[in-house]
């Protein structure tokens, strides 16, 4: 891969309805932001460059609509997808269950090695204007509470918020790090089966094939 | 149904010299879209070769069809003659030209237009026809042949199945789940060929099998009795298969049919007192005298659609499309929607009335939607926001598969700015249930990707070069269409302009929303080609719509991006479109219920085979996990013998090391027993001569025994010297004494050492 060519990425948000998945995307994609924005209607398509390095990452975002009856599309869109999004509101407790389920299901039906990303959403609500403190109660969803989901689930957590633009661009910086330093493993470990097989390392060999076959989902 | 059927009848010579004529065109432009589609060998070239082989007989069958049929046949099949004409000519592949081009000025946009509806006509008439076309349609994907080949070394067997290649695809691929896409697209071309390959094996089970004359249900169309031949085209173009007004309504009608006699009594009632409602107004405007009311309105017709729609849509179709695309009056527009869906019920309107304060679980979720969609940001709209959230909130209790799905407001607020409440209510029970928009809200979603999947095909027939162009740039219809299927371009477009598309929808079904999809892509063509991914999707997006735009340089210029960001305040956009033009020719476009169904077969096919594949990747993965769980368990034994081993081996290493190193000590003490045996030898042998050795011996002795002698000899002459001495001593002793007694003056010291002086030189 020549450093100047382009990488694309598929990446999903995913995510309740109305918890700010379309917003983090327009922030990203258009540096905008709009209170109020409209319902995604059965899923948005968007795509954006960013450069990390000397690599050039082109963003192919699917925004997915939040409700759940949208959600039996949403899989079609994550089947494939090599980083996701699994968006919350940090001031709706609701929403943060929905992004535990979303993270067992990106677990159980994604791509391995699926980057994945837990965003606490809307963090300028419970912000005091003025004092730049936390408001007290606004909150519904801890930090620890999202740190640990994401630790359990082996995701990066993030608090966000669209309408400031707080941690948006860091998301995504970090994803396609994440994405640039997973390439560049894999690519030195496509020749390592080859000369694993040929070799037949035995004690090595029932570990090997778990690796290989173990996930067919 | 078979090949040699085919040839057995009557005008099988005639036959197949039409597909010998038609067949070198065939192959080169079908090579040629071999080279970028696999699904290419579907369509409509071949359609045309049938189309035309029936336009043909039918040319001379044509004086015998009776009037009626021959008008329905001029209407839907506008150029027979034309048609076999152009078969003569070989020109058929003008259709493709078009479409090659790509070109679709003002001028040759109705050329097209007619190509198009040629297409839809003469597939329209393949439908019975698709086995022989199956047959002579040249294959010339060399895949396809392979698999054939397979399938025909299995046709010997009684179940065969044509889905062999299939799972082959499958059993390769499976291990790699996450490469399912390109399975996809294998299996669709597998797809699509698969009818093909059906009636390949048929074939070859029916020249394998005695020669009886085996009665398919289409063989009647071989042997072209003149009656059997002029029904069945009665019935194709029927308009029932032409015309989706009609369709719209015979869908209808047959589901009122199926309800029980009350529900009947219901419609019908509900149906008589819009009529009653409907003329009373007549008279009261003809009373008013309200001239602008009077002229404004074609009164006549629109009397006649509320009285008599049956009349109307069976006889009158052309005035009813020509109405409808002008648009439904303002003020009537309400009362004609429900007519024409006979949505109104007393049984609804009392459910409406009963349930619309209860609470329902999606509430919260509605008024969120309600409060942030700018759909609504209309004022008229927002007066009645209240009775929009009851008419959803009551149709999630109403309809609980469905309850509430975002984009519901879009399809309800068209029907509550012309209606009562509770007839929007109604309505929007209709068209869910009857017109099909519950297939986009339900779970699956089933009618969604049905639509976008008719869609595809459209273009696809339509546009074969965008088709191909949009499929190399990898854009789906998926990222841009869903929205327009699921709100009526209500996303996207003004109030005015969606009602505008109500009208048109509720008259001939949810389906002539592709006429605007389609409309709007034809009108673009020609820039969409030109554009690559990231432009096109942003086109297909947002600028796709602006070439109806009142002043339409606004977002096709140069100015992408800030362009659109400028002009996509949706609310500002209200009329600077020119609506008129936009439902003209979206309604000049001939989108067939035959084709459509058509579509809806492939694509259940494809649902269908879909649903196996995923069954069987799943039996598969099962099947690959046990699999997988069996070589663990080898390989542990395996690892465990080979540990085994390698201990055999090492101890056998061992003891041939051991072996070695006592090899090595046997040699070396074999050595040993050579030089002692030698030795031994040595020794026995001296032995035998051994005086030597004595004899050395005793000379030894002898020499000692001499020494000795000698020693004692010279001990002896000492002895006898030392006897002699000491005389000498005592003599000198004497001598001493005598001299000392005589001279005690005589120095002591001296005559001392005069003695030793005498005595060691005696000694030495």
């Amino acid at each position: 891969m020549s450093a100047s060519s382009q990488i694309p990425v598929k990446l999903v948000l995913l995510g309740e309805a109305a918890v700010g998945k379309s917003s983090l995307v327009l922030r990203f994609v258009s540096n905008d932001f709009q209170e109020n924005k409209e319902p995604t209607i059965g899923a948005a398509f968007l795509t954006q460059r960013c450069t990390i390095g000397d690599k050039t990452i082109k963003f192919e975002i699917w925004d997915t609509a939040g409700q759940e009856r949208f959600a039996n599309l949403a899989h079609l869109y994550y089947r494939n997808a090599q980083a996701a999004l699994v968006v919350y509101d940090v001031t709706k407790a609701a929403s943060f269950i929905k992004a535990r389920h979303w993270m067992k299901e990106l677990k159980e039906q994604s791509t391995k090695n699926i980057v994945v990303a837990l965003i606490g959403n809307k963090f300028d609500l419970i912000l005091d204007e003025e004092t730049g403190e936390e408001i007290e109660g606004a909150r519904k969803v801890s930090v620890e509470e999202g740190k640990n989901l994401a630790e359990e689930e082996g995701a990066v957590f993030f608090e966000t918020s669209a309408k400031t633009a707080y941690n948006v661009n860091e998301v995504f910086m970090y994803i396609g790090e994440k994405l640039i330093e997973n390439l560049a493993k894999a690519q030195p470990e496509d020749n390592q089966p080859q000369t694993q097989t040929n070799r037949i390392d035995l004690t090595a060999a029932p570990q090997q094939n778990i690796n290989d076959n173990g996930c067919a989902c | 149904m078979s090949l040699d059927e085919t040839n057995t009848i009557d005008q099988g010579s005639d036959h197949e010299k039409i597909v010998t004529e038609m067949s070198n065109p065939n192959i080169a432009v079908n090579s040629d879209r071999d080279e970028c589609d696999s699904k290419s060998t579907t369509p409509s070239f071949t359609d045309a070769i049938d189309g035309s082989e029936t336009n043909q007989k039918s040319s001379t069958d044509e004086n015998q069809v009776n009037d009626k049929m021959g008008d329905i046949f001029d209407d839907y099949v506008p150029s027979v003659s034309a048609a076999v004409a152009k078969i003569e000519d070989d020109s058929s592949i003008d259709d493709a030209k078009i479409g090659q081009t790509g070109v679709i000025p003002e001028q040759e946009g109705n050329d097209i237009k007619k190509a198009i509806v040629d297409n839809e006509s003469t597939s329209t008439l393949t439908k019975p026809y698709k086995e022989p076309k199956e047959i002579i349609a040249p294959v010339t994907e060399s895949s396809i042949e392979k698999q054939r080949e397979e399938e025909k070394t299995n046709s010997s067997s009684d179940n065969i199945d044509f889905n062999v290649h299939k799972n082959k695809a499958i059993d390769d691929k499976a291990i790699d789940v996450n490469d399912l896409e390109s399975i996809d697209s294998e299996e669709q071309s597998s797809i699509i060929h698969h009818g093909k390959e059906e009636h390949e094996i048929k074939d070859q089970l029916l020249e394998e099998a005695p020669k009886t004359p085996i009665q398919t249900p289409n063989s009647k169309w071989f042997s072209f009795d003149k009656s059997d031949f002029n029904d069945t085209i009665q019935d194709l173009t029927s308009p029932f298969n032409m015309n989706l007004a009609y369709y719209r309504y015979q869908d209808k009608e047959l589901e009122l049919e199926q309800k029980s006699t009350n529900d009947k009594f219901d419609v019908k009632n509900s149906r008589n007192t819009l009529k009653k409602t409907f003329n009373e107004i007549k008279t009261g405007v003809t009373i008013t005298q309200n001239s602008e009311l009077i002229n404004s309105i074609d009164w006549e017709f629109w009397s006649e659609v509320v009285n008599d729609y049956s009349n109307i849509v069976k006889n009158k179709h052309d005035a009813l499309r020509k109405n409808i695309t002008n648009g439904i009056p303002r003020e009537i527009r309400g009362m004609v929607w429900q007519i024409i869906c006979d949505s109104n019920s007393m049984k609804l309107k009392e459910f409406f009335i009963n349930t619309k304060n209860a609470k329902s679980d999606y509430e919260k979720l509605i008024k969120r939607d309600l409060a942030r969609t700018s759909f609504i940001k209309d004022n008229a709209v927002k007066e009645k926001i209240d009775d929009l959230f009851n008419i959803i909130k009551t149709y999630s209790i109403y309809d609980g598969e469905v309850g509430y799905t975002q984009g519901m407001a879009f399809i309800t607020v068209p029907l509550l700015m012309n209606m009562e409440s509770d007839e929007a209510f109604c309505m929007l029970v209709k068209l869910m249930f009857t017109y099909g928009f519950r297939d986009f809200y339900l779970p699956e979603m089933p009618g969604l990707h049905l639509r976008i999947y008719q869609f595809d095909r459209l273009i696809e027939d339509a546009l074969p070069e965008l088709y191909l162009h949009l499929k190399k740039q990898n854009i789906k219809s998926s990222m841009y269409a869903l929205q327009w299927f699921l709100t009526l371009f209500a996303y996207k477009f003004p109030l005015d302009m969606v009602l505008r598309i109500y009208d048109v929808v509720i008259a001939e079904g949810l389906e002539s929303i592709l006429k605007f999809a389609l409309n709007l892509m034809i009108k673009n063509n020609d820039l969409l080609l030109t554009l690559n991914f990231d432009d096109l999707l942003n086109f297909l997006k947002e600028k796709l719509f602006y070439c109806y735009l009142a002043v339409p340089d606004i977002g096709i210029s140069e100015k992408s991006e800030n362009g659109v960001l400028g002009n996509d305040d949706t609310t500002t956009k209200s009329n600077v479109y020119r609506i008129d033009e936009f439902i003209k020719d979206s309604m000049e476009i001939n989108i067939l219920p035959i084709t459509l169904n058509k579509y809806s077969a492939e694509f259940d096919e494809i649902d269908k085979l879909e649903k196996q594949r995923e069954e069987q990747v799943n039996a598969l993965q099962s099947k690959n996990g046990l699999l997988t769980k069996e070589i663990r368990k080898i390989e542990a034994s395996y690892a465990l013998l080979n540990k085994e081993h390698v201990e055999i081996a090492t101890e056998m290493v061992n003891g041939k090391m051991k072996i070695g190193s006592l090899e090595e000590d046997n040699k070396v003490l074999n050595e040993e027993i050579q030089k002692l045996k030698n030795r031994l030898e040595n020794l026995t042998s001296q032995n035998s001569s051994g005086k030597s050795t004595v004899d050395f011996s005793g000379k030894l002795s002898q020499g000692l025994d001499k020494e000795i002698q000698n020693a004692m000899d010279i001990n002896l002459k000492v002895m006898d010297e030392n006897g002699a001495l000491e005389e000498q001593l005592a003599e000198l002793e004497e001598e001493n004494r005598q001299l000392s007694a005589n001279s005690h003056k005589i120095n002591p010291v001296k005559i001392g050492s005069m003695f030793g002086l005498k005595k060691s030189g005696k000694f030495w």
